[in-house]
């Protein structure tokens, strides 16, 4: 299923948005995180999406991401993902 | 919100909004990169500590600036009049929402969401032109070396909770150049159901190539320098292979070349011959001619500067901890002059034995004194830096050409005396603009440049520190002041008056205020107020007039307010301190000397000039040995223009004075500034010189 | 913060009848007097004081204690009694007002006694005159009846007023 991301998740919301990726965890195969309309991402958010992602994996889950703008993109692989 | 976090949150702001006010009206003149690059970091720290302290509207907001202006840093956008009045707007849009009260805070909600849609208009405009601008785009910058640098981060877990992103920090970096490598540390970042989303685990290891200094890259994180892990490793030597050569050399063969004293030629020729004849740098230089050796000896102790300024870190201190550490110097001194008398006392060797061990003390003491000063002294340029924008809207609004010159700005002065100097500085310039400063036409008239200019000026002499503010305008008429004064009734027609008796007229409450403040053609408005300040600082004020060409206020401020030289006199058993720096002589008069005249009371006549005469001990109601003036002594003090004799018994000799401020209660006499305690314990006021003046003139008048 | 404490204190004595409060008593004249243990810094002998030339006729001058100059009151002519020699058992109470020190020249110093908060009772109006604002309340311990005097008041802004105008007159 895919779970669009709140275009305003930040700091003050990563708490919740860790609480909503724990809860897909639980359920679907594969879930796709929607990044449509993000352009940029606190460090906080997407540690908690390269958690989750280490997490499905462990699970043999897996975790994907779409409509990842360039901005977040690069953010993204200054985290550590390599995309 | 923390209430501590807030303090410290306003007081930056404050600075930063100062440094950043006099940056973009500066950027107005002529665009300099350093100087943009400046009013970036600016903007970055007022993002950083407004996400410390929580101020989200300030927080998003600069964000957005500085994305545009980022566009500028590269050169996507180039620096036009909109974008200057867009950061000027944006300035008084913080100030507003940061110092506002609620309702101003408010209004400044409505302001921002005008400057967004103007910032979003420059971005999406600006770029669009971007590739005309990058087509034109000339490698103007010589090319510089390039380094490597290998930068390891590590942020402290709650990183987060100062309101920062790290990554925005990591990106920053990375945008300083091209990134080589990146390795991110995950090794601390537990599983996911154990995570704690607002922690932050991660590490990085960056390899950047850039034309940028270390320096700079340094720069990047100046908010977080402080508690977490930042190694920047230059590894440039690594990467490239270069002729190696003492770092330290390198540097100052640049430094010769940065001020002119050689060229790029003698520079290679010079490193030549170093590596054949063995020689220090300098020495070759000094040797070729190129420099004479204070030249060498200036360079080196820049570079010496330099390299301080790099390396040293530096610490945030209350300052209250300096005033407490202040006063235990005070008690110090104190101690010590006690430890003086009890050596006076002593009859034996050991007199001379103690009296040398203190010489070495007092010395000591002296240099501790000055260095705990050195901590409370700040340089006075961004005081006077804050009244560019002043000057430009006051002389906009009165519709004249004025520039302002700013001299001496590295000039150190207490912090204290910085924070007290800002309105009267404020009048002065005001004064300069509103009458002293002509229009354009006028100018013309009289043959000047159409454009007036203000200097702003700050140096240090003989204990003192000076402050001037001169204007090249049209001066006081001397005329309309006495006029003035005879109409108010403080001269009668046909008296004799000095320029200096005339000029002093200005600080009288109300002298130029009573009518038409134009009347005047010079100043006034208000500097019954400077002096009141400046004295409360115990400085002085004067007035250097030359009409016609301009005048000149000029503030003198003792270095410290905290200890002075003074001398102690007694008047019957009772011990008070004249500041050394305010006593011109002492002398016993003869009888002969004593007069009293008609307005000035008692007189004694000094070197063919009448001082007033004060018998402290009937101004302050004591009892006192001598009564009469030529079996005691009289001091003769100084404050501006006017001299005044104090009858004293006899003096005590000078001492080092710790001032202790007196309850401004405890007594309604100007004539006393303070107290100290002396060796032996005892409590002895100070008289403050300049206040007695002014009772007298008070009394008299 | 001891202010706080004194507060903290009268919050809770509502609910426990028996909270006590502490006080420094000394005496001026016949009289004793008590001030908050609370306000009082210490309690030193008398020592040189210098004169403060133009000042009111009860600030007595200046001391210095340990370094710091601190003004001194004599209370005997705060309240307007006869002026005596000071002697062995003349002393001076520094006490804190609004952060600062101030000292208050007494007779003597009886005692640091306990005065239950409930035999604590509002002045009786002597008069309405600004002159007895200092006094905060009349405590009674015993047969004792201790005047207790509400430091923050020994110098009213309307008698800094009065020797002002006195003195520009």
């Amino acid at each position: 299923m895919d779970y669009r991301i709140p275009e305003d998740v930040g700091i003050k919301s990563v708490r919740e948005f860790y609480g909503t990726l724990k809860g897909l965890l639980e359920g679907d195969e594969t879930v796709i995180l929607d990044f449509s309309g993000l352009m940029s991402v606190h460090l906080s958010v997407s540690v908690v999406v390269m958690a989750a992602h280490r997490e499905a994996k462990r699970l043999g889950k897996a975790i994907k991401l779409k409509n990842v703008s360039e901005p977040v993109r690069r953010q993204l692989y200054l985290t550590g993902f390599n995309i | 919100m923390n209430s501590e976090i807030r303090d410290i949150f306003l007081e930056e702001s404050r600075e930063t909004l100062m440094n950043l006010e006099s940056d973009i009206v500066s950027l107005e003149g002529h665009f300099d990169r350093e100087l943009f690059n400046n009013i970036f970091r600016y903007v970055h720290t007022l993002k950083g500590s407004s996400g410390v302290a929580g101020v989200n509207s300030v927080y998003e907001f600069s964000h957005q600036l500085e994305n545009l202006m980022d566009l500028v840093r590269s050169e996507r956008i180039v620096v036009s009049e909109t974008i200057i009045d867009l950061l000027l707007d944006s300035l008084d849009y913080f100030k507003l929402a940061i110092f506002g009260t609620d309702e101003e805070i408010e209004e400044s909600e409505k302001m921002k969401e005008g400057l967004l849609s103007r910032i979003f208009d420059c971005i999406t405009e600006g770029t669009g032109k971007a590739q005309g601008a990058d087509e034109k785009r000339p490698a103007v910058a010589p090319a510089r070396d390039e380094r490597y640098f290998h930068i390891h981060v590590r942020f402290k877990e709650d990183i987060y909770e100062n309101g920062i992103d790290p990554l925005r920090i990591i990106q920053d970096c990375c945008a300083q150049g091209d990134l080589l490598e990146r390795a991110v540390d995950r090794s601390a970042l537990p599983d996911f159901p154990q995570l704690d989303p607002e922690k932050c685990y991660l590490a990085w290891d960056l390899l950047i190539r850039t034309e940028k200094s270390r320096r700079e890259m340094q720069d990047v994180f100046i908010f977080v320098r402080d508690d977490n892990e930042i190694v920047i490793e230059d590894v440039t030597e690594e990467y490239v292979k270069e002729k190696e050569l003492p770092a330290a050399d390198v540097k100052i063969g640049e430094l010769l070349m940065d001020r002119g004293i050689i060229n790029a030629e003698d520079y290679d020729s010079i490193l030549e011959a170093q590596a054949q004849e063995n020689k220090k740098f300098g020495e070759i230089v000094v040797e070729r001619g190129y420099a004479s050796e204070n030249d060498m000896s200036r360079a080196l102790k820049e570079q010496d500067r330099m390299r301080k300024k790099l390396e040293s870190s530096t610490v945030r201190v209350d300052t209250v901890k300096l005033d407490n550490l202040m006063n235990l110097l005070g008690e110090i001194v104190i101690g010590q002059s006690s430890l003086s008398r009890i050596a006076e006392e002593l009859e034996d060797e050991t007199e001379f034995r103690l009296k040398n061990a203190l010489h070495g003390l007092d010395r000591i003491t002296r240099e501790f004194q000055e260095q705990i000063m050195a901590i409370r002294m700040i340089p006075v340029g961004p005081t006077f830096e804050q009244f560019r924008r002043f000057v430009r809207d006051q002389a906009k609004a009165s519709g004249k050409e004025i520039s302002l010159v700013i001299e001496g700005r590295e000039t150190e002065l207490d912090k204290t005396v910085i924070e007290k100097i800002g309105d009267p500085l404020k009048h002065m310039i005001r004064n300069a603009v509103d009458h002293g400063i002509e229009t354009a036409e006028e100018r013309k008239e009289r043959g000047k440049n159409p454009a007036g200019s203000i200097r702003l000026g700050a140096y240090h002499q003989e204990g003192y520190v000076y402050i001037e503010v001169a204007d090249d305008g049209r001066g006081i008429s001397l005329q309309r002041v006495r006029e003035k004064a005879e109409v108010l009734g403080f001269l009668h027609e046909g008296d004799e008056a000095s320029e200096a008796r005339l000029l002093s007229f200005l600080f009288i409450p109300g002298f130029s205020t009573a009518e038409k403040v134009g009347d005047l053609s010079g100043r006034g408005v208000g500097m019954d107020v400077v002096r009141t300040n400046i004295e409360s600082l115990r400085g002085s004020v004067e007035i250097l007039n030359q009409e016609g060409e301009g005048t000149t206020v000029q503030i003198k401020l003792p270095l410290t307010l905290a200890i002075i030289e003074g001398m102690m006199v007694r008047v019957g058993k009772s011990i008070y301190i004249i500041p050394l720096l305010s006593i011109v002589e002492s002398l016993r008069p003869a009888r002969e000397a004593l007069k009293t005249v008609e307005d000035k009371g008692e007189v004694v006549m000094v070197r063919n000039e009448y001082v007033t005469l004060v018998r402290l001990y009937d101004l302050f109601g004591i009892p006192a040995d001598c009564l009469n003036p030529w079996e005691g002594l009289v001091v003769i003090v100084e404050s501006g223009e006017e001299k005044v004799g104090i009858l004293v018994d006899e003096l005590m000799g000078q001492q080092q004075i710790v001032i202790r401020s007196l309850d401004v209660d405890m007594t309604r006499s100007r004539a006393l500034s303070g107290a100290t305690v002396l060796g032996d314990g005892r409590v002895a006021l100070i008289i403050d010189v300049h206040g007695l003046v002014g009772e007298l003139t008070r009394r008299q008048a | 913060m001891n202010d706080t404490a004194t507060k903290n204190r009268n919050v809770t004595s509502e609910e426990d009848r028996e909270e006590l409060q502490q006080f420094v008593t000394f005496t001026i004249g016949s009289e004793i007097y008590g001030v908050d243990v609370l306000k009082v810094q210490e309690i030193i002998g008398i020592t040189e004081i210098t004169y403060v030339p133009n000042s009111l006729p009860f600030m007595k001058g200046v001391i210095n204690l340990r370094g710091n100059v601190v003004p001194v009151v004599d209370l005997r002519i705060k309240f307007r009694m006869e002026e005596r020699e000071y002697d062995a058992t003349t002393v001076i109470i520094i006490v804190e007002v609004k952060s600062r020190s101030i000292g208050m020249i007494v007779d003597a110093v009886s005692d640091v006694i306990d005065i239950a908060v409930t035999s604590i009772h509002d002045t009786p109006h002597f008069s309405a005159s600004i002159e007895t604002d200092y006094i905060r309340n009349i405590g009674r311990k015993d047969d004792l009846l201790v005047i207790i005097l509400n430091v923050d008041k020994i110098l009213t802004a309307e008698e800094m007023e009065t020797i002002r105008k006195k003195e520009a007159g």
